[in-house]
C-alpha cells in the first residue's frame, strides 16, 4: 500500500524553489507531504492487523489538517521540513497522552474496558509522557541527540534518512541514538525507581480491581 | 553537566559499550582514575544499555490508534451541564463528544444526548449562530427528527446541544443486520426523505446527512441527528472549507456534495446529493467512491470530478462470498441506477430539484411506474456544464413562486386570525414562531433559489416572471402592512431582495434598472415609516443606510453620479454613527466598508481621484481595524482583495505606476492564498486573473513589456482551464479576450507585429461572440471595436492591406451603428483609440510606396478623418469634464499626428507647386 516515497533530492529541490509550504504552490506540494505522512502512517501502524489502514488514514488525515493549519510555520528547507513533522507527531501524541492521564485522575470512576489493547495503551500514554520530558532534558545538553530520537521514535526514519536530514553520517546517527537511548532509559528507570516507593496511581488500582470482578465473574 | 564533560561521557561510553565485562572494568578503571562520579555515570549508562531491551524501538501504535478514534477522551464523564449529568460516552468526531445525559435532579426520569463541542473551535461565533438557529432548530417536530431540546456553554465555556436521546443502529447497519430486503429498505430510506423534506420546508439544511447521522430504533424507526448541527458549528460565513469538513469527518468525506468540497453556497440539493449517497451504501453495501489512503485533496477531486460507479455494476463486481443482501445486480439496474446517479449529479441543478422528488421516484419505482430520472446521456457527459436542463429551471423556479407566494400569505393571514380570535399567550408564541419560519422562509428561498438559477443559460424569462409575481405578492401584502411595523420591516427587505435581483449593480441581475429602483423606494419608504415610529432602533437605521445606498448606487449606473453621491453620503453617514454607537458589530462595519468602497468608485468614475482615493483608504482602514478574528475570515479577505484593487486605480490613473502596482500585487496575493486554500473555487482563480491583468496593465504602462506580457499570460493560465469548463461563461469569455488583447499590444509594441495579430484574431472572435449573446450593450460593442481597429492596425504594419481595409471598413460600420452615450467616459475613449488605430491603419498603408499614387493620397485622406474623429471625441469628453489622465495623454497623441498630416499636406502641396 505504500507508494515510493519522492526522493528526499525532488522534496529539496521543490522546496528549494518554492521557499516554502503549503501556500506556494499546494497542488505540487500536496502529494510530497501526504507521501511523507502517509510513511509516517505506515510506521505508526506496522505492528498492526491490516484491517487497522482505516485508522492509519485517519492518522494521516488528522497530521495533514495540521499541517494545513495556517499557524503552522513554513518549511525553510528540508531539514525543517522533517523535523517539523516528526515534531508535530510528538505534540499530537503527548498532547493525547497527558489528556487522557488528566482525565483518568480527575474524573472519579473512570471505566475502562479491559482488553490487552487498553493496558498497552496506559503503558505507552505514560512513556510518551515521560520519554517527552525527558527527551527535554536531553535536549538541553546534547540538541543532536534529542533530534535523532525524535526523528526516529516519534517520525518513523531509519538511519540513512536521519543522516541526510541532519546532514551527519548514519554511523554518527546510531552512535548518537545508542547513547541517547541508553540515557533516556537511566532517566526513566530512576524515575520509576522513586515511584516505586510511592502507592500505584489510581488507575491502575482501579484496573486491578475490576480486572479482578472480571475475573471473578466470568 | 558541562558540554566537554559530555562529551567525554559520550566518548567513554560508546568505548565501553562494545568490551566484555572484563576488559569494561579494566577500561573504564584505567579511564575514569578516581573520577567516582563519572565512574557511576558511565556504568549507570551501561547497565540502562544492556537493559533497554526494545526500548523506544517500536513506535507507540496503540495510543496512536486511540488518540485518533478518540479525539475526546472520557473525561467529562460525571459532569453536571445544565440540568444533566453526563452519564456516558456514546460517540465522537471531529466536533466533539456526545454523551449519554440524564437529569441531574432527577425529579423525572428523562434521557438525553448531549453533544460537547470540544476546544479549539470557534466558540463565540458557534454560539452567536446558535442563538441564531435555536428557535428554528427547537421547532424542528417530526417522528423522524430528534429534537434539539436546548443548549448553551459550559462553565468553562465549551459549547453544547442537548438532543433527543436515540437507541438505535446507523442506518446501514440495521439494514444489514436485520437483513431488509430490497423493498424495505427503500421504505425506510423514504421515511428518512420525509423527515429531510419536511426541514427542508421549514429552510433547515442538514448539511452532514450520512449513515451515522441516521439511526435506526429497535423499533425499526428512522431518526436523524444533528439536524442544522453542521452549520452551527462548522459554518465560516456559509462555507464549508475542506479542512472543516475533513476536520469533522476524520475520515474521508464521503456523503459531502461536490459544492460543499468546493465551498460554495450549501442548499437542499446539498442534502439531495447527500441523501443519494446514503441510498448507494444502502444499496451497495459500500460507500460511492473507493477513497481510502488517498491525500484530502484527491478525494475532493475525486467527488467533484469522477464518473460515479453505477450501483448496479457496483454490486454486481462484489465477490460471491459476500454476505450482503443485496447479491442480485439486476434489481438495481435501471430505474434504481438511475435514481441514485441523478440525486448524486455534480451539477446541484441537475439532480432532484427536491427531496420530495426524489422521494416520490422511488415510490414509483416501488409501485412499478415510470420513474423520471433518466441516465446522463453520452452527449451530456461529453459536454458537462454546456447544455443544462431547462425543465428543472422552471420548476425550480415555479416552486419558490408558491413557496413564498402560498405560504407566506396564508400563514400571515391565519397568523393575524388567529390573534384577534383569542389573545392566548400560548397561540401567540405559536403564530409568532411560525411568522419567524415563513420570514425565513420568504428570504432564503427567494434568494437561494434565485442565486441557483441566475447563472443559467436561459433562466431570464422565469426569473422575470419570479421577480413579477413576487411583486405582485408583496404589493398586495404591503396594503395590509400599515402600521405593523414587523411585517413593514419584513416587506422592505422582501422588496430589496426583488431590486437586487432586477437590478444590482456589479452582480448578475435582469437588467431592469428601472425597476429595480421602483423596488428600492419602496424598500426605502417602508423603512423610513420603521424609523419614525420608532426613532433610536438602532436596526432600523441599519437597514435604511443599506437602502440609501443601494439606491445610490443603481442610480449612479443609470448615469445620475451627482444623485448616486448624494445617497451614498447620506447612506455613509448613518454608517458611521452606527459604527460609533456599536464598535463591536462587525457586520455595520463591513457595510460601512462597502458604502465607503461604492462612494470611491462613483467618485473614481467622475474622474474626482482625490477623493477616489480618501474613500477607498477608510474602506482599508475599516477592514484593517476588524479583530483579527474577523479579518481572518474569507469574506473579509476577499473584501480586502477588493478594496486593494480599488485603491490601486486612482494611483495608476494620476500616475503614480510604482505604488498602483505595489496595491495590485497586495490583491494578487490575497487571492493567490484564497486560491490555494479553495483550489476548486472558480470565483477566486478569476479574481486572481483579474489582478494578473490589472498587474500587466501597469507594467505596460512602465515600459516593461516582457513582465507585462508575461502577467497576462498568467491570467490565461488560470483562465483557459476555467473557460474550458464553462464555455458558455460570458465573464470569462470577455476576460480572456482583455488578456488577448493586452498581449497583442505588448507584442506590437516590440515590434512582433504578425504574433501580436494572432492575438488580436482571437479576441476579435471572442468579443465578436459576446456582442453576438448581447447585441444592445455598449461597453461590448466598445470592447469589440477596439480589438477589431488594432486587428486592422496589425494588418496593415504586415502588409496585408487588402484584409486590412476590409477590416477597417467593418470597423467603422460597427462604430457606426454603436450609438454610445455622451457620458459613457469609458466606451468613447474606448472609440476615439479605435479611431485611432484605424487612422494609423489607414497612414500606414497610404505610406507603403509600392501602392498606386491615387490610393495612398485617398487613404492619407481617410487616415487625417479617422484621427480627427478620435479627437473631436476626446475634445468633446474634455468639455464634459470626463477626461481621465489617460484620455489626455491619448489627446496630445492624436493632435500630434493631426499636426504631422498637416505639415505632411503642407510639404506635399510645396511639392506639388514647385
Amino acid at each position: 500500500m505504500i507508494a515510493a516515497l519522492p526522493s528526499t533530492q525532488q522534496i529539496t529541490d521543490f522546496l528549494a524553489a518554492s521557499g516554502y509550504w503549503p501556500s506556494a504552490q499546494p497542488d505540487e506540494t500536496t502529494p510530497l507531504v501526504y507521501e511523507e505522512l502517509r510513511r509516517l502512517a505506515h510506521y505508526y501502524m506496522s505492528g498492526e492487523r491490516p484491517d487497522h489502514t482505516l485508522q492509519a488514514t485517519a492518522l494521516v488525515n488528522e497530521a495533514y489538517l495540521r499541517l494545513l493549519d495556517r499557524t503552522s510555520p513554513h518549511w525553510r528547507d528540508r531539514n525543517h521540513f522533517f523535523a517539523g513533522a516528526a515534531r508535530m507527531m510528538r505534540h499530537i501524541l503527548v498532547d493525547y497522552a497527558k489528556r487522557r492521564r488528566r482525565a483518568k485522575r480527575g474524573g472519579g470512576a473512570v471505566k475502562v474496558e479491559l482488553t490487552e489493547e487498553s493496558l498497552v495503551t496506559e503503558i505507552q500514554a505514560e512513556q510518551v509522557i515521560d520519554l517527552n520530558e525527558a527527551l527535554g532534558r536531553l535536549a538541553e545538553l546534547d540538541r543532536r541527540a534529542s533530534q535523532v530520537v525524535e526523528l526516529k521514535y516519534f517520525g518513523g526514519m531509519n538511519y540513512d534518512e536521519i543522516a541526510v536530514a541532519l546532514n551527519i553520517s548514519a554511523i554518527t546517527v546510531r552512535r548518537e541514538w545508542e547513547f541517547a537511548r541508553a540515557w533516556l532509559h537511566k532517566e526513566l528507570s530512576s524515575e520509576h525507581g522513586a515511584n516505586a516507593e510511592r502507592p500505584e496511581p489510581d488507575w491502575q488500582l482501579t484496573l486491578n480491581a475490576e480486572w479482578k470482578t472480571n475475573k471473578e465473574q466470568s | 553537566m558541562i558540554a566537554t564533560q559530555l562529551d567525554t561521557i559520550k566518548e567513554i561510553f560508546h568505548a565501553a559499550r562494545v568490551l566484555e565485562p572484563a576488559a569494561r572494568k579494566a577500561y573504564l578503571d584505567r579511564i575514569c582514575e578516581s573520577d567516582l562520579q563519572l565512574r557511576e555515570e558511565i556504568n549507570a549508562l551501561l547497565k540502562s544499555h544492556e537493559r533497554a531491551d526494545d526500548f523506544i524501538v517500536d513506535p507507540p501504535s496503540q495510543l496512536a490508534k486511540e488518540a485518533i478514534v478518540s479525539s475526546e477522551i472520557p473525561s467529562d464523564v460525571g459532569r453536571i451541564i445544565g440540568n444533566y449529568e453526563l452519564i456516558e460516552q456514546i460517540g465522537s468526531g471531529g466536533m466533539g463528544a456526545v454523551y449519554l445525559a440524564e437529569r441531574a435532579d432527577k425529579q423525572f426520569e428523562m434521557r438525553v444526548a448531549i453533544k460537547l463541542i470540544k476546544r479549539g473551535m470557534d466558540t463565540d461565533a458557534v454560539l452567536q449562530r446558535f442563538r441564531h438557529e435555536r428557535q428554528i432548530l427547537a421547532s424542528l417536530d417530526h417522528p423522524n427528527i430528534a429534537r434539539l431540546l436546548d443548549g448553551g456553554t459550559t462553565d468553562d465555556g465549551l459549547p453544547y446541544f442537548v438532543m433527543e436521546y436515540i437507541e438505535g443502529q446507523p442506518i446501514d447497519k440495521y439494514a444489514d443486520k436485520h437483513r431488509l430486503s430490497l423493498p424495505e429498505r427503500l421504505a425506510q430510506f423514504r421515511q428518512v426523505c420525509g423527515a429531510v423534506a419536511y426541514a427542508h420546508q421549514r429552510l433547515v439544511i442538514h448539511r452532514d446527512l450520512k449513515p451515522s447521522n441516521i439511526l435506526v430504533t429497535a423499533n425499526g424507526v428512522p431518526k436523524l441527528l444533528d439536524f442544522g448541527i453542521a452549520k452551527i458549528v462548522r459554518a465560516d460565513d456559509g462555507v464549508d472549507t475542506l479542512a472543516t469538513i475533513m476536520g469533522a469527518e476524520l475520515m474521508t468525506p464521503q456523503y459531502a456534495s461536490p459544492e460543499q468540497l468546493q465551498g460554495e453556497h450549501v442548499t437542499t440539493l446539498s442534502d439531495v446529493y447527500s441523501l443519494g449517497a446514503v441510498l448507494y451504501q444502502l444499496l451497495c453495501g459500500r460507500p460511492p467512491y473507493q477513497l481510502k489512503g488517498r491525500s484530502p485533496h484527491d478525494i475532493a477531486r475525486t467527488i467533484v470530478t469522477a464518473e460515479l460507479e453505477k450501483p448496479s455494476t457496483a454490486v454486481a463486481s462484489r465477490d460471491g462470498n459476500s454476505k450482503f443482501e443485496i447479491r442480485n445486480s439486476k434489481l438495481l439496474k435501471g430505474d434504481l441506477d438511475n435514481i441514485v446517479l441523478m440525486a448524486m449529479r455534480k451539477e446541484a441543478d441537475r439532480r432532484y430539484r427536491s427531496v420530495e422528488q426524489f422521494s416520490e421516484d422511488i415510490r414509483r419505482h416501488l409501485s412499478g411506474l415510470p420513474v423520471i430520472a433518466r441516465p446522463d446521456t453520452l452527449s451530456y457527459r461529453g459536454v458537462k456544464f454546456v447544455r443544462r436542463n431547462k425543465v428543472i429551471v422552471v420548476a425550480a423556479a415555479l416552486l419558490v413562486l408558491t413557496l413564498v407566494g402560498g405560504v407566506v400569505t396564508t400563514t400571515w393571514q391565519a397568523c393575524k386570525a388567529k390573534a384577534q380570535e383569542q389573545k392566548a399567550r400560548k397561540e401567540q408564541v405559536l403564530a409568532e414562531r411560525r411568522f419567524n419560519d415563513v420570514r425565513k422562509l420568504a428570504h432564503s428561498v427567494l434568494f437561494d433559489y434565485h442565486d441557483a438559477i441566475k447563472d443559467l443559460p436561459g433562466s431570464t424569462p422565469v426569473r422575470a416572471r419570479l421577480v413579477h409575481d413576487a411583486l405582485e405578492y408583496l404589493d398586495r401584502l404591503a396594503t395590509e402592512a400599515q402600521g405593523d411595523l414587523s411585517l413593514q420591516r419584513e416587506l422592505a427587505s422582501a422588496y430589496e431582495r426583488v431590486g437586487d435581483v432586477q437590478g444590482r449593480p456589479l452582480l448578475s441581475n435582469l437588467g431592469d434598472t428601472k425597476g429595480a429602483i421602483e423596488s428600492y423606494r419602496k424598500a426605502q419608504r417602508l423603512r423610513e415609516a420603521v424609523l419614525a415610529a420608532s426613532p433610536h432602533n438602532f436596526e432600523a437605521r441599519c437597514d435604511l443606510a443599506e437602502s440609501d445606498r443601494k439606491l445610490g448606487t443603481l442610480i449612479w449606473q443609470t448615469g445620475d453620479a451627482a444623485g448616486g453621491l448624494e445617497y451614498n453620503r447620506q447612506a455613509l453617514a448613518l454608517f458611521q454613527s452606527l459604527t460609533g454607537e456599536a464598535p463591536a458589530n462587525v457586520d455595520v462595519r463591513l457595510k460601512l466598508e462597502n458604502a465607503y468602497d461604492y462612494t470611491g468608485l462613483i467618485l473614481d468614475w467622475r474622474g474626482d481621484m482625490a477623493a477616489a482615493a480618501e474613500n477607498y483608504r477608510k474602506a482599508l482602514e475599516v477592514l484593517e481595524s476588524l479583530p483579527p478574528s474577523e479579518r481572518n475570515t474569507v469574506k473579509v479577505r476577499r473584501a480586502c482583495s477588493v478594496v486593494y484593487e480599488h485603491v490601486g486605480h486612482p494611483l495608476l490613473v494620476m500616475g503614480k505606476l510604482e505604488e498602483a502596482l505595489e496595491y495590485q500585487r497586495k490583491a494578487l496575493a490575497f487571492r493567490e492564498a484564497l486560491s490555494a486554500e479553495f483550489p476548486l473555487n472558480a470565483d477566486y482563480r478569476e479574481l486572481a486573473g483579474t489582478s494578473h491583468i490589472n498587474v500587466a496593465g501597469i507594467l505596460a504602462k512602465m515600459r516593461r513589456h516582457r513582465e507585462a506580457m508575461e502577467s497576462y499570460r498568467k491570467d490565461l493560465d488560470i483562465i483557459e482551464p476555467l473557460a474550458a469548463a464553462d464555455p458558455h461563461n460570458e465573464r470569462y469569455r470577455s476576460h480572456r479576450a482583455e488578456a488577448l488583447t493586452g498581449i497583442g499590444d505588448e507584442l506590437g509594441t516590440v515590434g512582433e507585429f504578425s504574433d501580436a495579430l494572432v492575438r488580436y484574431r482571437k479576441s476579435v472572435a471572442l468579443r465578436a461572440e459576446d456582442v453576438k449573446a448581447d447585441p444592445s450593450n455598449p461597453w461590448k460593442r466598445a470592447d469589440l471595436i477596439d480589438s477589431e481597429a488594432k486587428m486592422a492596425k496589425m494588418l496593415a504594419k504586415t502588409d496585408d492591406f487588402a484584409a486590412a481595409l476590409r477590416i477597417c471598413a467593418e470597423t467603422l460600420s460597427l462604430i457606426d451603428t454603436s450609438p454610445v452615450a455622451p457620458t459613457n467616459g469609458l466606451s468613447r475613449s474606448e472609440v476615439a483609440t479605435a479611431c485611432a488605430n484605424l487612422g494609423e491603419a489607414y497612414a500606414t498603408i497610404a505610406s507603403n510606396s509600392k501602392r498606386p499614387s491615387h490610393d495612398r493620397s485617398e487613404h492619407s485622406r481617410i487616415a487625417y478623418k479617422m484621427y480627427q474623429r478620435s479627437f473631436d471625441i476626446l475634445q468633446d469628453m474634455r468639455n464634459r469634464g470626463i477626461l481621465t489622465s489617460e484620455d489626455k495623454c491619448k489627446l496630445e497623441l492624436v493632435s500630434r499626428e493631426i499636426s504631422k498630416w498637416n505639415s505632411e499636406r503642407h510639404d506635399f502641396a510645396d511639392a506639388k507647386s514647385k
